[in-house]
C-alpha cells in the first residue's frame, strides 16, 4: 500500500505530497492539477517497469509530452531542472530523479538518481553517479549492475530484493517484502479514463490485461467474475448489483453474432450481452453496443476494483462520468467498502460529481477525500480534507460532504463562479 | 495565513471586500460560501443571505471549525443596507450608521437567531450599497461624495464614467472590469473610508478579528 507519495516539479506539481489511504478521491476544479498527480504516479509506474519512454507512459495512461511540458514552469521561474518522485509504502522509500533536456529532447528520459530505502538503515539499493555502476548496499555491498542512464535499476531490482530476502529473517525479512510489494505495485500502476465507445466495443483503446485504459476487454473480465450458481460477481452480489442498474436482470460475454446488433457496427468479436428485466423475453436480449452507458461504467468499475488481475494500485480519471448523482454514490460505496474490506488494492480517483462524496464514509481513515487547488502562484496545492465528529454528524441535518463542496466550505471549487 | 469565508448578496461584493481585507492582510484565503450557484431560489441578493443565515446560524461553529486545516479564522456576512426596508431596519440616512445597526441587529437577532454577534463573525452593511466604496475612490472625486452612503443606484456613476456596461437595465459587473476597480477601492482606503462611516467600520472590526487572530498565534515566550 502507498502511504505517501511526493512530486517536485511535474506539470503543475511544483512541490506535492499526499498521504494516502486505500481509497482516494480527488475533487478540484477543472485545470486544478488533479490528473497531474495521478499521471505523476504513472511516470514513477514507467520508471518502475524500465524505463520513461513514450510505449511505457502511454501503457499506463499518461498523457504524452514534451519535456517542456512535464517541466513545472511558472512565470519568472526557470523551468525545474529535474522531476523528483518519491513514493512510500510503510518502512521502503523509492526516490527518483529524471531529467530530459528541453531542447533537443530524448525519446528517454535520464535517471538521474534513483534510490530504494527499507527502515532508518542505508539504502539498500542506490544507482551511483549517471548511469554506470549502480550497487546494492546494506552496510556493505553484496553486488552490483550495470545500467545504461535511461535505464532504470527498479526492474531488475525486485530479482535483486528476493536473493536479499532469502538471507534475512523477522522484521529485516519484512522491510524486503514491502520493498518489493512497493516496486511491484508502481510498475503494475495505471491510470485508467472509461471511455463509452471503447466499452461498448466500438473503439480501440490500449489494451492491458484484464482491462484496457478506456475499458476494453470488460466482457472478458466479467465473464471470469461472474460466479451464476452463487449470484456473485467477483466479491460482489449480483442483485446489489442490479440494484443499481434497474433495467438489467442478466449480464454475460457473447459472440457478436449471439446478440442482436446491426451489421454495419463494427464491434468486437467478444462483446457484453445484457437481459432487460422489461421487455419481452422473446426480445430482451441488449448487446454493450445498445446497452445504457450507466451500466458499462458500474461494470467497469466493478471489474477494475475486483479483478485478480488487475492492478493493485490503480486510478481512475472521472470515473462517475455517465452516472446519475445516486448511482454514482452507490456505486463509490460499493466498491469503497470492497477495497477497504479486502485490505489488497488501492484506488485514486478524481470526481467532479458532488453525490460521490456522500458515498464516502470519512469515518474510515482509509478513506481519504483531498481538495485539489491551484495557489496563487498557480502551483497545485493539494489538501486532505478531514472533519470534526460534529460536523460529519451534521450530514443527515443539510450539511452533507455534497453540499459542503459545492458551498465552497472544502475547497476544491472554481473560484470565479 | 487567514481564512475567511464570506457571505455575500452578490460577486462584486466578494471582490470588495476580498480587496479590502487583503489590503490590510495580504495572506488571506477566502472561502466563497454564497452567493451560490443554483438558478432557482435566490441565490443573489439578500434573500439569499437571509437564507443562509437562518439555516446555519444555530451550527456556526461547527461550520467554521469542523473542516481540520480549514478552519475559517472569519465569517464575513454582508447584506447592503438599501434592503433594509425589508427587515424594518430602515432609518433616515445621513446618518448611515443608524441603518447599519438595525440592519445588523436584524441579521444576527432574527437571521442568525443569536443573542449577539460572535467574536469571529463580522457582519457588514455597507450603505447603501457596496458600489458606494468604489465610487468614492474615484478620480476625479464623485459630485456627491458627501451623501453617498446614502444614495441609492450609486453604480450608475461607475457606468457614466464608461467602467461598466448597462444591459437590460441592468449594471454589468465581470471580475475582469469590477476586480480592478475593487483593488483601486482597496488602495485608496484612506479615502473611502473618509466618506464611507460603514467602509471605516468594517476596517475596523476587520483590523481587531486580525489582531486577535495573531495575539492567538504568537507562541509563548
Amino acid at each position: 500500500m502507498l502511504t505517501r507519495f511526493t512530486v517536485k516539479g511535474f506539470k503543475s506539481l511544483l512541490d506535492t505530497t499526499v498521504e494516502l489511504g486505500a481509497v482516494n478521491v480527488f475533487i478540484g476544479a477543472n485545470g486544478s492539477g488533479k490528473s497531474n498527480i495521478l499521471e505523476a504516479l504513472g511516470v514513477m509506474g514507467a520508471a518502475a517497469f524500465g524505463s520513461v519512454e513514450p510505449e511505457t507512459l502511454r501503457y499506463r495512461g499518461v498523457r504524452l509530452g514534451l519535456p517542456a511540458l512535464y517541466k513545472t514552469s511558472f512565470k519568472g521561474q526557470e523551468p525545474h531542472q529535474a522531476i523528483e518522485l518519491d513514493a512510500e509504502a510503510g518502512a521502503a522509500v523509492y526516490r527518483l530523479e529524471l531529467d530530459n533536456p528541453i531542447e533537443e529532447p530524448l525519446a528517454k528520459w535520464r535517471i538521474i538518481s534513483e534510490k530504494l530505502t527499507v527502515g532508518r538503515t542505508l539504502p539498500l539499493v542506490e544507482r551511483q553517479g549517471r548511469g554506470g555502476m549502480i550497487r546494492v548496499i546494506q552496510g556493505q555491498v553484496i553486488g552490483g549492475l550495470s545500467f545504461n542512464e535511461q535505464q532504470s535499476m527498479a526492474s531488475r531490482m525486485v530479482d535483486l530484493l528476493e536473493v536479499l530476502r532469502a538471507q534475512q529473517q523477522g522484521e529485516v525479512r519484512q522491510e524486503t517484502v514491502e520493498a518489493q510489494e512497493l516496486l511491484a505495485a508502481l510498475k503494475g500502476y495505471a491510470l485508467f479514463a472509461p471511455v463509452t465507445p471503447v466499452l461498448r466495443g466500438t473503439a480501440e483503446d490500449v489494451a492491458r490485461d484484464p482491462l484496457g485504459l478506456g475499458g476494453s476487454g470488460l466482457p472478458t473480465a466479467i465473464q471470469s467474475l461472474l460466479n451464476e450458481e452463487e449470484r456473485t460477481l467477483g466479491p460482489f452480489d449480483l442483485d446489489e448489483v442490479w440494484e443499481m442498474i434497474e433495467w438489467a436482470q442478466d449480464v454475460s460475454a457473447a459472440q457478436g453474432s449471439e446478440v442482436p446488433l446491426s451489421p454495419a457496427v463494427p464491434t468486437k468479436p467478444i462483446i457484453l450481452k445484457f437481459v432487460d428485466r422489461f421487455m419481452d423475453q422473446e426480445r430482451n436480449t441488449l448487446s454493450a453496443y445498445d446497452a445504457s452507458e450507466g451500466a458499462l461504467y458500474v461494470l467497469f468499475m466493478l471489474a477494475l476494483a475486483s479483478h485478480p488481475k488487475a492492478p493493485r494500485i490503480f486510478a481512475v480519471d472521472n470515473f462517475d462520468q455517465a452516472l446519475h448523482p445516486r448511482l454514482a454514490a452507490a456505486l463509490t460505496r460499493m466498491v469503497t467498502s470492497h477495497l477497504v474490506r479486502e485490505g489488497k488494492r488501492q484506488m485514486l480517483v478524481t470526481t467532479h460529481n458532488p453525490l460521490v462524496l456522500d458515498g464516502l464514509d470519512l469515518r474510515d481513515d482509509r478513506i481519504r477525500l483531498f481538495a485539489v487547488e491551484r495557489g496563487r502562484n498557480g502551483a497545485t496545492q493539494i489538501n486532505r480534507i478531514v472533519l470534526s465528529e460534529e460536523l460529519l454528524a451534521e450530514a443527515d441535518k443539510g450539511m452533507s460532504l455534497s453540499r459542503l463542496w459545492v458551498m465552497g466550505r472544502l475547497g476544491g471549487v472554481p473560484r470565479s463562479i | 495565513m487567514l481564512r475567511v469565508g464570506i457571505v455575500a448578496e452578490g460577486k462584486s461584493e466578494w471582490f470588495v471586500l476580498e480587496e479590502m481585507m487583503r489590503a490590510i492582510h495580504p495572506d488571506i484565503d477566502f472561502q466563497r460560501i454564497r452567493p451560490d450557484i443554483s438558478a432557482t431560489g435566490s441565490p443573489y441578493g439578500w434573500r439569499g443571505v437571509k437564507a443562509w443565515c437562518q439555516e446555519f446560524g444555530g451550527r456556526l461553529d461547527t461550520f467554521m471549525t469542523g473542516v481540520k486545516g480549514k478552519e475559517l479564522d472569519l465569517l464575513v456576512i454582508h447584506a447592503d443596507c438599501s434592503m433594509a426596508h425589508n427587515a424594518g431596519a430602515n432609518r433616515p440616512c445621513p446618518p448611515a450608521v443608524d441603518t447599519a445597526d438595525a440592519l445588523r441587529d436584524v441579521v444576527v437577532r432574527q437571521w442568525l437567531r443569536l443573542a449577539a454577534q460572535p467574536p469571529r463573525v463580522l457582519v457588514t452593511h455597507p450603505s447603501r450599497s457596496t458600489d458606494a466604496w468604489v465610487v468614492a475612490s474615484l478620480e476625479p472625486p464623485y459630485r456627491r461624495l458627501a451623501s453617498i452612503e446614502c444614495e441609492d443606484s450609486v453604480e450608475n456613476e461607475l457606468v457614466a464614467r464608461h467602467l461598466l456596461r448597462k444591459k437590460d437595465g441592468e449594471v454589468k459587473k465581470p471580475e475582469g472590469k469590477y476586480r480592478p476597480l475593487a483593488e483601486q477601492a482597496a488602495q485608496r482606503m484612506s479615502e473611502v473610508c473618509a466618506h464611507c462611516t460603514q467602509a471605516a467600520r468594517f476596517v475596523e472590526e476587520f483590523q481587531a478579528v486580525l489582531a486577535v487572530v495573531q495575539l492567538e498565534r504568537t507562541p509563548e515566550l
